[in-house]
């Protein structure tokens, strides 16, 4: 469709957007097919521990203290991180796109109760949240999600609602009220599919915190114990900070690479839809 | 005949910042099924609330209905729920609007657009739905309708768009269309076109047609009956040859008076001047304690500014709220 071929050329003239969209696809792919390229589990104890990278070229990243190779732990993480940053952004989006639509759209009561609410979330600093959130329940892949999007949902919330606020006194959202559709119809059919726009824009960032909230958590000791994320990966390293380095680099790069490729599409994409806010 | 919808002493409201003001003053008319009723006014006259009115879409508050009846078949629509008015709009009374360019979904088919309209009123399947789309756009002459509803609202010209409105309006099949400037934004061939559709339409599907304009012409075109509103009340009602031929209320007299002709006076030898009505529609609540009309009326004496006239039957079943036609009325 030419809407499509129209959103790619336009993309596709940003450099840094070309750039962050091949290193995404780059660390999808590692997430997709690497578990199978690098040894089978990354809590395997392999070879001798502080192995240096580079000094064995069967274990090309090094291992940690315990002797678990770096390398598999990268490619298992990228999994991880992957995983929870989109599954806690689509639950965050659920509920941001509710609240802001029916605040939007509603006004009055609704939009005071659900926007007092949105504020009570927004005051309490992210992080702080998050930690306190996961230490109330057991840390475990679905709480992480739970806990990271229910700090990041009231942004989209905002987003959505400041879009309905305008959206909804555009003539066609009069024109669908007057031939008698539902509210229903006209809040996800009609006034939604005119704010996806910032909506993809704002998704993108909101997946590169989520994939910053959960390593921060997993440093703090407070990830899922069973999964090796890029977060319990730098923990492990930090004991050694001094002696070996890139125990917690080499995972801190992984997280700059994909954060900065999101960022990057996040950027390029908004400005993709938004053609003519081009030349600011 | 009896009238589908018949309005009594409807009265809107807007709060202000000192209190309610009183936009639309005890409008009463009824409408015959088949037939067109307009509404013709300046701007700020009150003709597009009245619609609003009836179908219930102002914004409440800040408006608010404050009395009158709308009985559409027998049954007051101002006592509905929302739930049930919902049901009326569309099905009952539908509506267009002025602006076809903003009027559509910008990010919608056309035919999706009328897809959703028509699913909201009957159970169809996808297929079902899209085919009577299809059906809908041949009824309001949109060529090649097969192809043309996949396109997206700014590929067409402001006159498609008018006609894919219509469409949208007439899928719930609607005993009432309400039109509020329905041709004012398009070219003035456009208008002469959707004029002669709303006129085809109206006799294929037998819907009466409350037309909003501002434009006399429009009205000589399409409509049997006349009402004339001014700063929120109806000066004068009539059927639209009368109210050509023999305007009774001053500000009637002074529309027509603006309105440009073709043959008028010809055969009296003096060509036509288009004479303006002096001054504007005084604010809804800077109302002068007389007739509203009287400061802009070349014929007002001292009780028009002292006394409000009541609208007041007339002759041949038309009514006028001056005092002028009240006396010859009473004296003939």
């Amino acid at each position: 469709m030419s809407a499509w071929r129209d959103f790619w050329l336009r993309y596709r003239r940003k450099t840094s957007a070309m750039i962050g969209l091949v290193l995404l696809l780059f660390v999808m792919l590692v997430a997709i097919i690497g578990p199978w390229l690098v040894s089978a589990d990354p809590w395997d104890i392999v070879v001798r521990p502080f192995l240096w990278p580079g000094e064995d070229p069967e274990f090309p990243l090094g291992s940690d203290v315990l002797g678990r190779d770096i390398l598999s732990g990268i490619v298992h993480g990228s999994r991880v991180s992957l995983l929870i940053g989109l599954a806690a952004t689509a639950t965050a989006l659920g509920v941001g796109v509710t609240v802001g639509a029916v605040a939007g759209y509603f006004r009055g009561w609704p939009d005071d109760i659900l926007m007092r609410i949105t504020e009570l979330f927004q005051t309490i600093p992210t992080f702080l949240l998050a930690v306190v959130l996961v230490a109330i329940f057991k840390p475990s892949m679905l709480s992480i999600i739970l806990v990271i999007s229910a700090v990041s949902w009231p942004a989209v919330a905002r987003l959505v609602r400041a879009e309905f606020l305008s959206l909804r006194e555009r003539e066609f959202v009069q024109s669908c009220v007057v031939i008698g559709m539902s509210e229903t119809r006209i809040i996800f059919q009609q006034i939604l599919p005119n704010c996806l726009a910032p909506i993809i824009v704002m998704s993108s960032i909101l997946v590169a915190s989520a994939i910053l909230t959960e390593s921060g958590l997993s440093f703090l000791g407070l990830g899922d114990p069973n999964l090796m994320s890029w977060g319990t990966m730098i923990g492990i390293g930090r004991e050694a900070m001094r002696t070996a380095w890139y125990m917690s680099a080499l995972p801190g790069i992984a997280i700059i690479i994909t954060v900065l490729a999101l960022n990057l599409v996040g950027e390029g994409l908004n400005d993709a839809l938004n053609p003519r806010l081009k030349n600011r | 005949m009896s009238s589908i919808l018949e309005v009594r002493g409807l009265t809107t409201q807007f709060s202000g910042p000192k209190g309610y003001v009183t936009v639309v003053e005890n409008v009463s008319f009824a409408m015959k099924p088949g037939a067109t009723l307009a509404i013709v006014g300046e701007s700020g006259s009150g003709k597009s609330v009245t619609a609003m009115s009836l179908l219930r879409v102002l914004p409440e508050p800040p408006a608010r209905i404050a009395a009158g009846k709308v009985l559409l078949s027998g049954k007051d629509l101002l006592q509905l729920g929302e739930q049930a008015m919902r049901r009326v709009r569309g099905r009952d009374i539908s509506m267009i609007f002025q602006e076809p360019m903003t009027s559509l979904n910008p990010v919608m088919t056309i035919g999706g657009q009328i897809v959703e309209a028509i699913r909201e009123h009957r159970e169809l399947s996808a297929d079902e739905a899209r085919a009577e789309a299809v059906a809908l756009l041949d009824r309001v002459r949109i060529p090649d309708a097969g192809h043309r509803i996949d396109d997206y609202p700014h590929r067409l010209s402001g006159g498609m768009r008018q006609r894919v409105m219509i469409a949208m309006a007439l899928a719930g099949r609607p005993k009432i269309l309400i039109a509020d400037e329905p041709t004012t934004a398009l070219d003035v061939t456009v208008q002469a076109q959707i004029l002669a559709l709303l006129a085809r339409l109206q006799s294929e599907f037998g819907m009466g047609i409350l037309l909003i304009t501002h434009n006399l012409g429009v009205v000589a075109q399409i409509a049997q009956r006349v009402l004339v509103m001014y700063a929120g009340r109806i000066v004068e009602e009539a059927p639209v040859r009368d109210l050509f031929q023999d305007p009774l209320h001053p500000y009637t007299e002074g529309l027509l008076g603006a309105t440009p002709r073709m043959y008028q006076d010809a055969e009296a030898g003096a060509r036509h001047r288009l004479i303006d009505i002096a001054g504007i529609v005084p604010q809804p609540d800077q109302l002068p304690p007389g007739c509203a009309f009287a400061p802009r009326c070349p014929k007002a004496f001292a009780r028009c500014r002292e006394e409000r006239p009541a609208l007041l039957p007339t002759r041949d079943g038309r009514q006028s709220a001056c005092f002028l036609t009240q006396n010859t009325a009473a004296s003939a």
